[in-house]
C-alpha cells in the first residue's frame, strides 16, 4: 500500500492538488500537474519531488530516481522536499539515500533540529549505530534534552554488542532465567563506552533528571550490563523506583537477587509476592529454585521443619488451603506442588517421603481442574508415571465423569471431563500400545460420544469453542496415528471425513481446519485444502509462520494457480514489510520506547532474513520463469530478479526460521510429539532447498544473459580499457559464460556433499510436524543432476574457442540416459488404484514438468545465440562494429551445435509426449467410479445410522469428489504448460548454416 | 496460573493459536508496533507454565481532562486456557497501570452479540455506556456496546453516566 503523503503546512496552496491526487492514486494526473507547475516554477523543488513520487508510482523508477539523485546533492533543505523525497526513497527500498539525502541538507543547515532529527532516524532505518550516535550529540548539544541523551545512549549500548540478540534478553522483564543472557560479558571497549553511559545516566539521576519510565528501565539495563547489581538494587530501594510499575520493581528486585545468589532473600520475596499472587507462575519457579539452593542436602529431615523444602511444602500447601473456600480456585499452588514433587524425583531426594505418591497430587488437581480444557496441557510435564499407575489414573479420571445411564455425560462439565480422559489416554501413552482394533475401537467410540454429546453444546455461538468437539480431535488425532502405524490411507480419508463432518457444524473449528488441511495434502488433496485454507483467512505475519502449512504442498502437486495466489499474497506481505519494518524501528525512537528498541531491530531482522521469505520470493521467481512463453519475455523477468535476489546477498548464517510449531494442540504421546531435531533437521532442508533453487535461478539469469549478448564479439583492448560500466561488462558474452561456469561449479559444490550424504527423510510420524520438503524427491530423481547436465550442455555448445563436439554429445547423451531413467521410474509407478501411488506420480512429474520448462529455457538460450552466430559472411560485412574481432565460427563448428541443438529438441518433444501421455492415462483412472480409491475404515461403523449415512455421504461425495477433482485439475495444469512447450519446441529447430531459419 | 508480562515483538511470530479464534482480529505489523512502541506497558502477554501463549491485552491512555482514560484495544484468550480467569488478570493488569497513570475510567468496545464477553466484562465491574453503531465491519456490519468502568480518581463516577442515544462511529474520539 502506498504511503499517504501529507502535505506540509508549509507548502504551498498550488501544490496540494499534486498531494491529493498522489493520495487517491491518480499518479498520471498527478505527473500532469506537476509537469504544468514545474514549467511555471522550474525551481520548486518540492514539486519536482512530487514529480518524482509520481513518476515512482507509475512504474518509472529509472527517470524517477535521475532526478531524484540531482534533487538530493542539490543539498534542499525545505521540509516538505525532502518529506516527499524520503518517501520516494522509502518506496523504492533506498534507505541509504534517505541518510545521504539529510546529511546534505544538514550539512547545509547545520542548527536545524528537524533536519538532524531525521539525519538520526534515517541512520535508525539503516542500523548505522555509530553514526546515529553522532547525531543524537549533536542534537543533544544543539538543543540539550533527556530525549536526545536517551538516544545517545541506546545507540551506544547497540554499538557495544556484537549481536543486538544480546541485549533482547537483557531487556526482558520478569529476566529468563536461562537464557545466555545471563553470561553476557562486554569487551573491554564496549566496557568502557558502557561505563561513561553509567557515568552520564547517574549524573541525570542525581540531578534528579530522569523523568519517566523507560528512561529508569535503560539505567537498569547499562547497571546490569555492567553487572552492577548491587547498586542496581539500591536503586529500586530508592525514589525513582516510583516511576516504574510495582510489578516491574519486584521483578526486577526478584532477578537481581537472583544475580546475587542471595537466596534467603529471593525465597524470602517470592513468598510474599505469591502470597499476594498465588498464580504466579515463574514466581513459583524461582521459589523453588531458590528452595534447591538453601537445601541441597540429598537425605534431608522431612522432620526438620526448618528445612527448606518442608517449609516449601508447608508454604505451598496454606496457598492451597488458603482458597478452599473460594469459587474459583487458582491451580498456581496445586501445580507448584507437582513441580517441587518432580524436580525432587529428578535430583533424587526424598520426593515420597515428603510428599507421599504422585497420584493423589495428579488427582487432588484433576477433581479440581479436570473439566478445563488447560488439564492435560499442565499436567502432561508431570505424569511420569508407571504404566500401572497411568492406568489407575485413567480409570480415576473416567470414574468421576458422571455417566447417565446410556454412558454419556448428562452435562457440559461431565462432558468436558470425558475430554479430558480421552485426551490423557494419548498423553500417557497409554494409547500407543493398544493394539489397531483396539484404537480402532477408541475411535469409534469417540466419534460415537461426539454424535450423543452434540445435543449438550446446542447453546454455544457459532464462534465458542464447543467441548462436545474436543472428543472428535482425538478422535481425528488417533485416526493419524492409525495412518502413521499401518500405513493405511484410508484412515487419512476417515480423518478428512470426521474433520469435514465437524467444521460442517461448528464452522470456526480451527483444530479441526488445521487438521483438514494437513490431511488433505497428505492425501494430494489439493483443492480441499485450498478451501480450508481460504477459510483459516491467514494474514500478514501468519503468512510467514503458517505459510508452510499450504504453500510447498501445492507446489509440490503442481497445484500452481493456488501456489500462485498464495505466493503473491505473501511476497506482497514480506515487500511491504521490509519497506516498513525500519520505519518500526523509528517509532520506538520517537515515543521513546527505549528498552523495546533491541526487540524492534530483532524483529525487523527476523523477518527479513526469514526462511520461508526467501524460499518463497525464489520459487515464486521460478514458476515465472517456468511459465515464461519465451525468451524475450524471460529476459525481462531477469532483469527484474537481478535486483530482488542476490545470492551474495543472502546472509546464510542468519537465515530465521519462523515457522509456528504449536498451533495445533499438543495431546499426542510421548513420542509422537514433535521434536526440536525434527524441526531444524527440516530448516535445514529448507536452506539447502534454498541454496540450490537460488543456484539454479542465477544459473538461469546468467543463461539469459548469455543470449542477450553478442556472441560474435570479444573483448578487445579497447573494451578494456573502458570505464567500468555495468551494462556492458555484463554484457560481454565470454564473461557470462564464464559467470555460468562459475555458478555450475557452485551448483556442483553445493550438491557434492548432499550426494554423498542423503539428508534423511523428515520423520512424517509427528502431526505437528512440517510437510515432507520436496528435497528428498528431487534428489531421488535426480532433479539437480538434470538441471546440471542441461547447464554444462549449454556451456558447451554456445560458440567458444574452447569448443569440443564430444563433450557437448557426451552431455546430450547422458542427458538422455538421465531422462530415460526417470522416465522409467514414473512408468513404474503410475496406473496405481492406489492414492498414495497416484500422489507420487504427481509430485513426480510436477519435477518432470518443472525439468521441462527449465529445457525449454536452456532451447531459448541456445536458439537465440546459435542464430547470432550464423556463419553468414555476406552479412556479417554489413555489420557496423569495425573495431570489434570477431570469432569465426567455422561452418562446420556451427553444424554441429545446430545439429546436437536439433537432437536436443527432438528429444525434448519426445520427453513431453511421454509425460502428456502419463498424465493423461492417469486422468482417466480418475473417471472410474467404481474403483473406490479410499474407502471409509471406521467412521461408517458409527451407531447412530443415520449420522452414519450423513459421514458416508460426505465421503463418498463431497470428499472424493474434491480429492478426484483436485488430481484431475493438478493434471490438466500440468497439461496446459506442456503443451504450451510443445508448441514452443516445434517451433526452435534450427537448419544448417546456408539456409534461412524456420 | 499466569505469569504476565510485557508483550514483546517477537511474540507475534507465536500468537496464531490465539489469533485464529473467529473473534480476534489479526492486523498489520505496523499496528502492533505502534502500540509497542507507544503504550509498552499496556501490551501484556499471558503465558502458560508449559510456556504456551495464554492470551494478550493491548491498550492505550488517551483523551484529555476528564476524558483521560485508558483504553483497551484487544482482549483474547486461547480457546486452550478459557474459564480460567486469564481476562480477568489481563484486565486487571490494565486497570491498575491507568489508576497508576490517574485515569478517569477504562473503556473498551464489544460486539453486541459477544454475549460471554459482555457477561465477563460486566462482572469485572464493567457497565454500558452507549452503543456505537456499525462499528464492526462486516456483512452486515455489527454495532458494539461502549463499556466503561469508573476507576478512583472519578470518585463520582461521572464517566460511567450511560447515554441513551446510540452514536455513529465516527463521533466516537479514540
Amino acid at each position: 500500500m502506498a504511503t499517504r503523503v501529507t502535505p506540509c503546512p508549509l507548502a504551498e496552496k498550488k501544490m496540494r492538488p499534486i498531494y491529493d491526487l498522489l493520495d487517491i492514486g491518480n499518479n498520471k494526473k498527478a505527473l500532469q500537474e506537476a509537469d504544468k507547475l514545474l514549467k511555471k516554477k522550474p525551481n520548486l523543488s518540492t514539486a519536482l519531488a512530487l514529480k518524482c513520487l509520481a513518476l515512482l508510482r507509475l512504474g518509472k523508477e529509472t527517470e524517477s530516481l535521475d532526478i531524484l539523485e540531482k534533487l538530493k546533492n542539490e543539498g534542499h533543505v525545505e521540509e516538505s522536499t525532502l518529506q516527499v523525497a524520503t518517501v520516494c526513497y522509502r518506496e523504492s527500498h533506498r534507505p541509504h539515500a534517505i541518510c545521504e539525502l539529510y546529511e546534505k541538507a544538514s550539512a547545509r543547515e547545520p542548527t536545524s533540529e528537524d533536519i538532524l532529527t531525521n539525519l538520526f532516524l534515517s541512520y535508525v532505518r539503516v542500523n548505522d549505530f555509530t553514526k546515529q550516535r553522532l547525531a543524537a550529540i549533536s542534537l543533544n548539544k544543539l538543543q540539550p534534552k533527556n530525549q536526545y541523551s536517551f538516544w545517545t545512549f541506546i545507540s551506544t549500548l547497540l554499538q557495544s554488542v556484537d549481536s543486538v540478540n544480546d541485549l533482547i534478553p537483557l531487556c526482558a522483564i520478569p529476566a529468563d532465567r536461562h537464557s545466555p543472557a545471563n553470561d553476557f560479558v562486554p569487551s573491554d571497549k564496549a566496557k568502557n563506552a558502557i561505563a561513561l553511559v553509567h557515568r552520564l545516566i547517574s549524573k541525570l539521576a542525581n540531578e534528579g533528571k530522569l523523568e519517566t519510565e523507560q528512561e529508569v528501565l535503560t539505567y537498569m539495563l547499562v547497571l546490569e550490563m555492567l553487572r552492577k547489581y548491587e547498586e542496581a538494587l539500591t536503586i529500586l530501594d530508592g525514589p525513582l523506583a516510583s516511576k516504574l510499575e510495582p510489578w516491574t520493581v519486584l521483578n526486577k528486585k526478584l532477578d537481581l537477587l537472583v544475580k546475587l545468589s542471595r537466596w534467603e532473600q529471593v525465597n524470602d520475596q517470592c513468598e510474599r509476592m505469591l502470597s499476594n499472587d498465588s498464580d504466579c507462575w515463574h514466581c513459583y519457579l524461582i521459589y523453588i529454585d531458590s528452595v534447591f539452593e538453601l537445601g541441597n542436602d540429598r537425605d534431608f529431615n522431612i522432620e526438620n521443619k526448618e528445612n527448606p523444602h518442608v517449609k516449601a511444602k508447608a508454604f505451598i500447601e496454606s496457598l492451597i488451603s488458603s482458597q478452599e473456600d473460594a469459587q474459583f480456585k487458582k491451580r498456581g499452588p496445586y501445580l507448584a506442588r507437582l513441580e517441587h514433587y518432580t524436580q525432587l524425583m529428578v535430583r533424587k531426594m526424598p520426593a515420597v517421603e515428603l510428599y507421599g505418591e504422585l497420584l493423589p497430587l495428579l488427582k487432588t488437581y484433576y477433581v479440581e481442574f479436570g473439566s478445563k480444557e488447560t488439564c492435560v496441557h499442565d499436567l502432561r510435564k508431570y505424569l511420569q508415571l508407571s504404566s500401572e499407575d497411568a492406568v489407575k489414573f485413567l480409570s480415576f479420571t473416567y470414574k468421576i465423569i458422571n455417566l447417565g445411564e446410556d454412558g454419556i455425560p448428562t452435562d457440559k462439565n461431565n462432558l468436558n471431563l470425558l475430554a479430558s480422559n480421552l485426551m490423557l489416554c494419548r498423553i500417557t501413552g497409554v494409547n500407543s500400545v493398544l493394539g489397531v482394533n483396539d484404537e480402532r475401537k477408541f475411535i469409534l467410540n469417540a466419534v460415537n460420544k461426539y454424535i450423543s454429546c452434540r445435543h449438550l453444546c446446542l447453546d454455544a455461538a457459532l464462534t465458542d469453542p464447543k467441548p462436545c468437539d474436543y472428543l472428535a480431535l482425538v478422535a481425528a488425532h488417533s485416526l493419524f496415528d492409525l495412518y502413521i502405524s499401518t500405513e493405511d490411507t484410508n484412515y487419512l480419508f476417515d480423518g478428512i471425513v470426521l474433520c469435514e463432518y465437524v467444521v460442517s457444524q461448528s464452522s470456526h473449528d480451527v483444530q479441526m481446519k488445521i487438521l483438514l488441511l494437513k490431511f488433505y495434502h497428505l492425501l494430494g488433496g489439493t483443492e480441499g485444502a485450498h478451501m480450508v485454507y481460504n477459510s483459516l483467512d491467514l494474514k500478514h505475519m501468519q503468512l510467514d509462520t503458517l505459510g508452510y502449512l499450504h504453500l510447498f504442498p501445492l507446489l509440490a502437486n503442481a497445484s500452481y494457480d493456488h501456489a500462485t495466489l498464495v505466493l503473491n499474497s505473501s511476497i506482497k506481505f514480506f515487500t511491504n514489510n521490509s519497506k516498513e519494518s525500519a520505519d518500526h524501528v523509528t517509532f520506538a525512537y520517537k515515543y521513546e520506547a527505549l528498552t523495546k528498541i533491541p526487540e524492534f531491530i530483532g524483529i525487523k531482522d527476523r523477518m527479513t532474513n526469514s526462511a520461508h521469505c526467501l524460499l518463497s520470493t525464489v520459487e515464486k521467481m521460478l514458476c515465472e520463469m517456468f511459465t515464461a512463453p519465451g525468451f524475450t519475455n524471460a529476459i525481462e523477468l531477469a532483469k527484474a530478479m537481478e535486483i530482488t535476489v542476490n545470492l551474495e546477498r543472502i546472509q546464510w548464517n542468519e537465515l530465521w526460521d519462523n515457522r509456528d510449531f504449536s498451533l495445533l494442540w499438543d495431546i499426542e504421546a510421548p513420542d509422537q510429539r514433535l521434536t526440536e531435531e525434527c524441526i531444524v533437521q527440516s530448516h535445514n532442508h529448507n536452506l539447502l532447498l534454498l541454496r540450490l533453487k537460488s543456484l539454479h535461478l542465477h544459473s538461469i539469469v546468467t543463461a539469459l544473459n548469455i543470449g542477450k549478448a553478442e556472441p560474435n564479439r570479444v573483448e578487445t583492448e579497447a573494451d578494456q580499457l573502458k570505464e567500468p560500466d555495468e551494462t556492458n561488462k555484463d554484457l560481454t558474452y565470454a564473461k557470462t559464460r564464464s559467470k555460468l561456469m562459475d555458478y555450475i561449479v557452485q551448483f556442483e559444490e553445493a550438491l557434492k556433499p548432499v550426494k554423498h550424504n542423503i539428508p534423511s527423510p523428515l520423520s512424517k510420524r509427528y502431526i505437528a510436524g512440517p510437510p515432507v520438503s520436496r528435497l528428498t524427491l528431487m534428489l531421488q530423481v535426480n532433479y539437480f543432476d538434470l538441471i546440471l547436465i542441461q547447464l554444462r550442455f549449454l556451456h558447451s555448445i554456445v560458440p567458444c574457442e574452447d569448443g569440443n563436439h564430444k563433450k557437448c554429445q557426451f552431455q546430450l547423451d547422458s542427458m538422455v540416459l538421465f531422462m530415460d531413467e526417470y522416465l522409467n521410474y514414473l512408468r513404474t509407478i503410475t496406473g496405481s488404484p492406489l492414492i498414495q501411488l497416484r500422489n507420487t506420480v504427481i509430485q513426480v512429474c510436477a519435477l518432470l514438468v518443472e525439468l521441462i520448462c527449465f529445457s525449454c529455457i536452456v532451447v531459448g538460450v541456445c536458439e537465440v545465440i546459435l542464430n547470432k552466430s550464423r556463419p553468414n559472411f555476406a552479412k556479417r560485412n554489413k555489420r557496423k562494429k569495425e573495431n570489434a574481432q570477431r570469432v569465426t565460427e567455422s561452418p562446420d563448428e556451427f553444424e554441429w551445435r545446430v545439429s546436437l541443438f536439433n537432437q536436443f529438441v527432438t528429444f525434448m518433444v519426445e520427453i513431453v509426449k511421454n509425460v502428456e501421455s502419463l498424465l493423461k492415462s492417469e486422468e482417466k483412472l480418475w473417471d472410474d467410479k467404481k474403483s473406490k480409491v479410499c474407502e471409509l475404515a471406521i467412521l461408517g461403523n458409527v451407531e447412530n445410522q443415520e449420522e452414519a449415512e450423513k459421514l458416508k455421504a460426505i465421503g463418498y461425495g463431497s470428499v472424493m469428489k474434491t480429492l478426484c477433482h483436485s488430481y484431475t485439475s493438478n493434471i490438466s495444469l500440468m497439461s496446459t504448460v506442456l503443451k504450451e512447450k510443445t508448441k514452443y519446441l516445434n517451433s526452435r529447430k534450427l537448419q544448417g548454416s546456408e539456409r534461412k531459419i524456420v | 496460573m499466569t505469569t504476565l508480562r510485557p508483550f514483546c515483538a517477537a511474540d507475534l511470530l507465536k500468537i496464531n493459536e490465539i489469533n485464529l479464534d473467529p473473534l480476534t482480529e489479526t492486523y498489520g505489523m505496523q499496528f502492533y508496533m505502534q502500540y509497542l512502541a507507544h503504550w509498552p506497558e499496556y501490551f501484556q502477554i499471558a503465558v502458560a507454565p508449559n510456556g504456551d501463549l495464554m492470551g494478550y491485552i493491548m491498550g492505550k491512555a488517551e483523551g484529555t481532562a476528564t476524558n483521560w482514560h485508558g483504553h483497551v484495544t484487544a482482549l483474547t484468550v486461547s480457546p486452550k486456557y478459557r474459564r480460567l480467569g486469564v481476562a480477568a488478570a489481563l484486565m486487571k493488569s490494565l486497570e491498575n497501570i491507568s489508576e497508576k497513570k490517574n485515569c478517569y475510567f477504562v473503556d473498551l468496545f464489544v460486539r453486541v452479540s459477544n454475549k460471554n464477553a459482555i457477561a465477563m466484562y460486566q462482572n469485572l465491574g464493567y457497565t454500558n455506556y452507549r452503543t456505537v453503531l456499525e462499528y464492526y465491519s462486516g456483512d452486515p456490519d455489527e454495532d458494539a456496546f461502549d463499556m466503561r468502568k469508573a476507576l478512583s480518581r472519578d470518585v463520582d463516577h461521572t464517566s460511567v453516566i450511560p447515554i441513551e442515544h446510540p452514536v455513529r462511529p465516527e463521533e466516537v474520539d479514540g
